[in-house]
């Protein structure tokens, strides 16, 4: 017969309560031949249960909390490999700035963003802007901004949406 | 053959010349385009000569190409539409259940996800604060023994959804028309723990705030922290919600307390809740002001440059309904000339008055039977049934109108820099032999 640790937790606990309301149940001089052991006073028997008890419960919350901080770690180790699609620069298109754009891009989001983006070079530039103020980007100027906004606008022009291809059309 | 291809190739290479091809210059499809258009479909286009102008037919608007598709444990193959943030669109007609199912929800982030909470959830705490007399800082356990607790059907919708139909394209997730959900939450109303804390008169507005980190890891910012003005928060159907169909809320939909303001846009829903700050001005947190979830009122010029600053807020979302029994790109028998549909409506704090859907363009509409919702905010049941007159391509338009008269618009209508309340009709091509 194999035991849970709850159970055998609840176990120990009464064998270790009975032998405590042994110990001290036994008057002082008494011979042990005249130690036909008396029962436990109800008191200690409720005592021992109520240990007991309390000892199941206890094992139970930890199971219950280490159960849920295993789902937790699971779920969230689950999420975050959901988040990172494990990208590489080639993702994008070749081209001068891949780099760059690729570094400063994907500090922040993955590349299905601006792989699904087509925009005017002005609308890519004041984009910049807008992930600073609203986003906490790095400001971006000077050379990097125009080979970042330049690549941007040269790979990924206003175009139609990529949404509902033709289904009749694969 | 070299048609068909140079045809399809013309659209996935230079689509806007393909249009002008395509489309005569009075926006009339020519003879020529129109035949190739045909062979293109294998299928002639019985209602061809009744095609706007200008606006292609569905299954040639768009390039071709595979939209990558969600692979999640606990989640149907959504479409994924960004890994980081992790956002994902459920197809349209995967939305045919009454209740949106948990594998059905659209995901939407705006920052980072959480680490779940790994204590007991009854032990979440969430604070209302700011204009109140009693501030409060309550844990689940005494939000559910406290409040009374109620259980609701509510729509929960992208303020972004429809997006992909605005011309030129705007910034932002470009989402089909399946931003949406109707789940069953089970939470307390947000006006009864408003009333608990005792709001001043000064109380006007609400701020909200999650625990999910902002995109970049930094936490000392918000991801998004949205807020609305009193009187949506204090409404029946405005709730902190705990469960989701029966269920703890999963974990990408903000497990384990989320707001849920439903008929307004999704942002206000904030998950993974732990913070109320009522305010006698509107919220000022990332996601408001400027061109966040804002709409222009005096129309500008589409993909013009503006700062949004005599925009407004989006309140309540526009109308709208899908079809949900037959999937976008549907081939049926030859021969079939009856269509059993059904789907959704429901029109933001509205209801939906009517559906209608066309099988030749708009040119003729059939009525469908719509039923009340449930309850408030819920969406609402509309079935029908269509006759084609031959085989061939069809689209079967859905155009929904609200209980003030107001019908989807074949285009997106008022262009704004961040796509937001597009609510253009919803078209599904299908193919008949």
């Amino acid at each position: 017969m194999s035991l849970s640790t709850t159970e055998k937790t609840a176990l120990g606990a009464i064998c270790a309560l009975g032998l405590l309301v042994l110990a001290f149940d036994y008057p002082a001089g008494r011979t042990p031949r005249q130690a036909e052991a008396p029962p436990p006073t109800p008191y200690a028997l409720a005592t021992a249960e109520a240990d007991a008890r309390a000892a199941t419960a206890r094992a139970e919350a930890d199971r219950a909390r280490s159960e849920r901080e295993a789902t937790a770690k699971a779920e969230t180790e689950r999420l975050a490999a959901v988040q990172n699609p494990g990208e590489t620069e080639d993702i994008l298109p070749a081209g001068h700035g891949r780099e760059e754009v690729f570094a400063r891009c994907t500090a922040c989001h993955s590349t299905a963003i601006i792989r699904r983006s087509g925009f005017s070079r002005d609308r890519w530039d004041e984009l910049m802007d807008w992930m600073t103020e609203k986003q906490g980007m790095a400001p971006l100027e000077g050379d990097i901004r125009t080979l970042v906004v330049d690549y941007l606008a040269q790979h990924f022009p206003p175009r139609r949406s990529p949404r509902n291809a033709n289904p009749f059309l694969n | 053959m070299a048609r068909e291809r140079s045809l399809q190739e013309l659209y996935a290479q230079d689509p806007e010349r393909a249009d002008a091809l395509a489309f005569g210059r009075r926006g009339a499809l020519k003879g020529t385009a129109l035949a190739a258009m045909g062979a293109a479909l294998g299928a002639t286009i019985p209602f061809a000569a009744r095609m706007p102008g200008g606006l292609l037919p569905a299954a040639l608007a768009q390039t071709a190409g595979g939209t990558p598709t969600l692979r999640m444990d606990g989640k149907a193959p959504l479409i994924l539409l960004g890994e980081r943030p992790l956002v994902a669109e459920t197809p349209e007609a995967m939305l045919d259940d009454d209740v949106t199912p948990i594998d059905k929800f659209f995901i939407r982030n705006n920052g980072q996800i959480p680490e779940r909470f790994a204590a007991d959830p009854k032990t979440w705490r969430v604070k209302i604060e700011g204009e109140v007399n009693t501030p409060l800082d309550l844990t689940l356990g005494e939000l559910e023994s406290r409040f009374e607790v109620v259980t609701l059907r509510l729509q929960m919708e992208c303020g972004g959804n429809g997006r992909a139909a605005f011309a030129p394209e705007t910034r932002g997730n470009q989402w089909g028309n399946g931003a949406i959900s109707n789940g069953e939450w089970t939470g307390v109303r947000l006006r009864d723990v408003i009333r608990a804390a005792g709001p001043k008169d000064t109380a006007r507005f609400t701020g909200h705030f999650g625990a999910d980190p902002h995109l970049s890891g930094d936490t000392s910012r918000p991801a998004i922290s949205r807020g609305m003005p009193i009187a949506k928060a204090m409404e029946d159907t405005t709730l902190i919600a705990f469960r989701l169909n029966g269920q703890p809320i999963p974990q990408i939909h903000g497990y384990p307390l989320r707001l849920i303001t439903p008929g307004w846009p999704g942002s206000l829903s904030q998950k993974w809740l732990n913070r109320i700050v009522l305010r006698p001005t509107p919220h000022d947190g990332p996601g408001m002001g400027g061109t966040s979830y804002r709409v222009p009122v005096k129309p500008i010029v589409p993909g013009s440059s503006n700062n949004g600053a005599d925009f407004v807020d989006i309140a309540s979302m526009p109308v709208r309904g899908l079809l949900t029994n037959i999937a976008h790109g549907t081939r049926m028998p030859a021969g079939t000339r009856r269509l059993d549909l059904r789907g959704h409506a429901w029109a933001g704090d509205k209801t939906v008055r009517a559906v209608h859907v066309s099988t030749d363009f708009g040119a003729s509409w059939a009525e469908m039977r719509v039923n009340e919702a449930p309850n408030r905010h819920a969406w609402q049941r509309w079935q029908g049934a269509v006759e084609l007159p031959t085989d061939g391509y069809f689209e079967l338009w859905t155009r929904a109108t609200d209980s003030d008269g107001r019908m989807q618009p074949h285009a997106a209508a008022n262009w704004n820099p961040q796509g937001y309340a597009a609510n253009a009709m919803a078209r599904t091509a299908i193919l008949v032999g």
